[in-house]
């Protein structure tokens, strides 16, 4: 397979996309397939079809700078591309690449990833996605409240998870402008209100495993595999709207830094030293479950872990200096 | 431990000394109000000292306090709180007397920290008056004259009134009403006949004092050796008195039949009326859908180990949620009335950090949540601090938060006592 590479003034590969995936546009504005915000290149500047013989036409949109062959070469209406060729768009350069193996899914379907983001750049999606979530903070919060006013309580927390994910939206959108000279803000809060519904769902199957068995080797595990699912569902996401079309590289670092997020989050706070001197906080989260599954209290329910806890304290010998 | 009373401190007396510029404290001549109350003074002064605590290097002052000959072989019974700092930190201190203007070392002998009582020794001493403790049955009302060295400000008599035994206390104290200030810690207290009824220790607001017996005092006497011992045998002693205390005032808690209150739906165990002080409240946050009934009990007073760590013996706290809440929405109530903050006293060197256990058990048709945390005091043997905190829902809108803190206690106490302390809790009938 054959790819289809737009690369920015610099030399740096912005976009991608398999070159039978045709008809297609190149411009700066978000709604084309290939987006560059490199000096020259206009809103819809170019479309890309299938020629005869399997050449790739490349014709201009009515654009000023139209398309060039080499930076100052003369401007064309229309070129064909061949492999290892390129062409000029603006300060922006499309060429074709030979395939890298595992850059797309091959089995004829789009990617669940690709897919996600292909549906986040749609108008209406942009639109909904803080409308949905402000929504289900809402209920989420007003289900949860004790308060006396539960509505303002659902909407605190509703305002409250659409500002985190602005923020989050935002700070991506950031380094998308810095990097690729567009923010796509409307596409990464869309992606990142799938990230956060992953979260929750993930988070809260770790937090019935550490009510179920609390300070267990079996919470720590569903901690760190939740935690490190919610962390590579969320840099896929991101990346992929980034850069449309991932590499595998590109994936596999992806999945080691989710590894390591996921490992960093799960295991900092159990690591964290327990020490509280002056001040103990105690705080708990309740879940709804049957009296029936918990185990019966004995006269040695607490003997095992306080032979624990004996022990660690112990091992716990004075080492401060100046006695 | 929270502070339940003022303690005449050493410290507290050291820093007020400063703020007191020489010559400000000049008197004029005494005016003899009572004629009786000046022949006891006249007799008994010379048996009361005034103690200096100083650090052993600079000999610079860190805390003063009284004490008085009570053998005629030159013993001195004086508080434990004054000469604590000789326990914990052995090398840097000393304690000293005043004994015609010339200050002479002392040795510490025994100490009884549950009865905040120590026993000094040494210096080749001659007592000019001897405050032997003898029983003595006085009546409500009875007149009596404390002495002591208040703010370091020379030798004091004060009158007062004895108001029989403390109620509800986990040691002896007796009640006297009268002005006792910071600096007469260990100070005797007399009848007019001159009699010992008990020893200075502690003030609790206005001209509300009390006064250790003279009972422990004379049993203290009796044990104390003629030899110092070393600090870490004092140390030991602490945590065998402190185990004592225990293993008499709470392994009889939570048992079968024991005392109980009825909380909105939950049956709950509070203290006897011999060693808890119980209180109740309901509280009605204005921007809940819940009430919280709170129900609570301690020990009356704390046992001092050092200027920075106390022993509390045993509180425990129950607090019932209720309100027109669903499933869902009563787990948050009882989520936000669980969350709170406890201060604990306690220097790094003398507490372990504590180590915690979450828990999920059912007990009498209520599913807990629970959290065990528990501490070690570092310098005295099998001496813990224990905290339980547990949570669970009840049958019908309202559910029930409980915390049961054991403070200077045996770990056999919090092992016997936290499965009984949660089985003793229930839904009435």
């Amino acid at each position: 397979m054959t790819w289809l590479e737009l690369l920015d003034e610099r030399g740096g590969v912005i976009g991608r996309r398999p070159a039978d995936a045709l008809p297609c546009t190149v411009g700066h504005e978000a709604a084309n397939a290939l987006v560059s915000r490199a000096p020259g290149v206009e809103g819809r500047h170019a479309e890309l079809s299938l020629g005869e013989g399997g050449a790739i036409l490349v014709r201009d949109l009515g654009t000023v700078g139209g398309i060039r062959l080499a930076p100052d070469g003369p401007r064309l209406d229309s070129a064909t591309l061949a492999l290892g060729h390129e062409l000029f768009i603006g300060a922006a350069r499309l060429r074709l690449a030979p395939g890298q193996p595992g850059g797309v899914s091959t089995s004829g379907r789009p990617a669940p990833v690709a897919a996600l983001v292909a549906w986040s750049e749609r108008p209406g999606v942009k639109i909904a996605a803080p409308l949905v979530l402000l929504f289900a903070g809402t209920v989420m919060g007003w289900t949860l409240s004790a308060d006396e006013d539960p509505l303002t309580a659902g909407l605190a927390v509703g305002a409250a998870v659409l500002v985190a994910e602005a923020m989050w939206a935002g700070g991506w959108a950031l380094v998308n402008r810095i990097r690729y000279g567009q923010a796509r803000f409307g596409q990464h809060f869309a992606v990142g209100v799938v990230s956060s519904a992953a979260a929750l769902l993930l988070g809260e199957a770790a937090n019935w495993a550490e009510f179920l068995k609390p300070s267990s080797g079996l919470a720590a595990v569903v901690s760190f595999a939740s935690l490190t699912l919610i962390w590579l569902v969320a840099l896929r996401l991101h990346l992929r709207v980034m850069v449309p079309e991932g590499t595998l590289r590109g994936r596999r670092l992806t999945a080691a830094f989710a590894v390591l997020l996921g490992g960093c989050f799960a295991w900092a706070p159990r690591l964290a030293d327990p020490k509280f001197d002056a001040q103990a906080e105690y705080a708990v989260e309740l879940k709804p479950i049957s009296p029936a599954l918990v185990p019966a209290l004995t006269p040695q329910s607490y003997a095992e872990a306080l032979r624990s806890l004996e022990r660690e304290l112990l091992a716990d010998r004075d080492s401060l200096p100046g006695r | 431990m929270p502070r339940r009373s003022l303690w005449l401190d050493p410290a507290l007396v050291s820093i007020l000394c400063v703020a007191l510029a020489p010559g400000a404290a000049a008197q004029a001549g005494p005016l003899v109000l009572d004629p009786g109350t000046a022949a006891v003074f006249q007799r008994l002064a010379p048996a009361v000292l005034r103690l200096e605590v100083q650090e052993s290097q600079s000999k610079a002052k860190v805390g003063i306090g009284s004490g008085f000959y009570a053998t005629t072989d030159g013993r001195i019974v004086t508080n434990y709180h004054v000469i604590a700092r000789l326990v914990h930190e052995p090398a840097r201190h000393v304690v000293r007397t005043t004994i015609d203007g010339e200050l002479r070392d002392l040795t510490l002998l025994a100490i009884d920290a549950v009865n905040d009582l120590a026993i000094l020794g040494g210096g080749s001493l001659t007592p000019g008056a001897v405050l032997a403790p003898t029983p003595v049955s006085l009546a409500k009302g009875t007149r009596v004259l404390a002495l002591g060295h208040p703010r370091d400000l020379g030798l004091s008599v004060v009158e007062g009134t004895h108001n029989g035994a403390v109620q509800h206390a986990a040691v002896p104290r007796l009640h006297y009403t009268g002005p006792i200030n910071p600096g007469m810690s260990g100070g005797p207290a007399v009848t007019e006949a001159g009699e010992l009824v008990g020893v200075n220790v502690a003030t609790f607001g206005e001209e509300v004092a009390f006064l250790v017996p003279s009972e422990p005092v004379a049993a203290l006497l009796e044990r104390a050796p003629s030899a110092p011992p070393p600090a870490q045998a004092l140390r030991a002693d602490i945590a065998n008195q402190l185990g004592e205390l225990a293993k008499a005032r709470l392994t009889a808690l939570f048992v079968r039949d024991g005392p109980t209150a009825v909380l909105d739906g939950f049956r709950v165990p509070t203290g006897s009326d011999t060693t808890f002080r119980c209180w109740g409240d309901t509280e009605r946050p204005t921007d809940k859908r819940y009430e919280v009934l709170r129900h609570s009990c301690d020990t009356d007073g704390t046992t001092l180990i050092s200027e920075t760590l106390r022993a509390g013996l045993a509180r425990f706290e129950h607090a019932v949620v209720r309100g027109a809440l669903s499933p869902l929405r009563l787990l948050t109530a009882l989520e936000e009335v669980y969350a709170n903050q406890t201060p604990f006293d306690g220097t790094a060197r003398e507490v372990t950090s504590f180590r915690c256990r979450d828990d999920n058990v059912r007990a009498t048709k209520l599913a807990w949540r629970t959290r065990l945390c528990v501490r070690r005091f570092r310098h005295m043997p099998d001496t813990y601090e224990a905290m339980l905190r547990a949570v669970a829902p009840g049958p019908s809108r309202s559910g029930v938060i409980t915390s049961l803190l054991l403070s200077g206690v045996p770990f056999q106490v919090i092992d016997s006592l936290a499965p009984r302390y949660l089985a003793a809790i229930e839904v009435a009938q």
